[in-house]
């Protein structure tokens, strides 16, 4: 994916709440890259020359560790945020 | 062929583009070129979502300029990610010693200013004197007396006199040269400012410099007119006690600030 259809996926699968200065995403794609989670190659794509990323397996693999951590921690604060859990039980 | 032209400096992307280029001028020419390459290819393609929707060209382009964000915010996060480039960094320290190097002289030139005073008030002798056991030379001598005027006799008088007016001129001179420095690095700043990329060390690193210098020379030249006052009976005080109050304000002034610095940071 180019940087564009990256910031328009993220928009879009986000229904709109993720609405970032559309600029950013690219310090942010050269970042992954200096780590090595995502690599580019340049391509013409629709008339124009766009670099365009690729998760590498590392990338991948960090990913897979990032989103289980981040699944955990939803699940950590559903269950503090439980409402059973804020009602003190009365005598 | 104008039309062409005039369109394409009307052109909210052009502009942009051109922004973007003075904020990243202190990139590697590669890695400028694609991320321009990058970002002409994003702006064209949301301005043509727009012009797809009906939206004119200029607005659909101003609109995509705009959801792109501030070029030097861009180029902020450019730079924060890839570090600092050394000669960028050499160019931040220049600055920073053009800058702290101008206040020290001007605040030379204050003290100068203080210990002219002093002079009017106290005579030579308030401003410099014999150290204990100094032999005056007779070719000194003979310079000495024969640039004092025809009232100064002796050898002792005539360099005292000498050495207190070279302790106000000599610091007059220091504190212009600073007034030029601070000058031509007001220049600099607002010449680089207007292209978006003017560098200086942190605040807080120049102020510790500052501050540090400032402190030491203030309870340094401090302590020697106290010794002056104390064990030459008063003679020469003036040349250290012109400059303590100048280094000691100047060290609280940035010091003041690099509390703030701190504090704003922390």
């Amino acid at each position: 994916m180019h940087g564009y259809a990256v910031i328009t996926a993220l928009r879009d699968r986000s229904a709109g709440q993720f609405d970032l200065a559309e600029g950013s995403i690219y310090p942010a794609l050269h970042r992954l890259q200096d780590g090595g989670s995502v690599s580019s190659e340049w391509q013409q794509v629709s008339g124009r020359r766009r670099r365009v990323y690729r998760l590498t397996p590392a990338g991948s693999s960090a990913l897979d560790v990032q989103r289980r951590d981040w699944r955990s921690l939803m699940a950590s604060i559903e269950l503090v945020l439980r409402p059973a859990a804020l009602t003190p039980a009365l005598p | 062929v104008n039309a062409s032209s005039n369109s394409e400096s009307d052109s909210p992307i052009e502009i942009y583009l051109d922004q973007l280029v003075l904020a990243l001028s202190s990139r590697r020419p590669r890695e400028l070129r694609h991320l321009l390459t990058e970002a002409d290819a994003h702006l064209h393609d949301d301005a043509e979502q727009d012009m797809a929707r009906g939206v004119p060209k200029l607005e659909a382009e101003a609109n995509a300029v705009a959801r792109f964000g501030p070029a030097a915010s861009l180029a902020a996060a450019e730079r924060f990610r890839s570090g600092v480039p050394f000669r960028i960094l050499v160019r931040q320290v220049v600055c920073s010693a053009v800058l702290l190097l101008g206040i020290g002289a001007v605040a030379v030139g204050a003290s100068g200013a203080i210990a002219a005073g002093i002079r009017a008030i106290g005579g030579p002798t308030a401003v410099a004197d014999l150290r204990g056991g100094q032999v005056l030379s007779p070719s000194d001598c003979a310079r000495w007396l024969e640039q004092a005027p025809s009232s100064v006799t002796s050898c002792r008088q005539a360099a005292i006199d000498d050495w207190a007016a070279e302790a106000i001129y000599y610091r007059l001179a220091a504190g212009v040269l600073g007034g030029v420095c601070l000058l031509g690095y007001g220049w600099a700043r607002s010449r680089s400012l207007r292209r978006q990329h003017w560098v200086v060390l942190p605040p807080s690193v120049t102020d510790t410099i500052a501050v540090t210098a400032f402190g030491a020379a203030g309870l340094y030249t401090l302590w020697l007119g106290i010794d002056a006052l104390i064990t030459s009976s008063g003679r020469g005080w003036g040349q250290w006690l012109s400059a303590a109050p100048i280094a000691l304000v100047a060290a609280g002034v940035f010091g003041w600030r690099l509390v703030d610095d701190l504090r704003s940071t922390a």
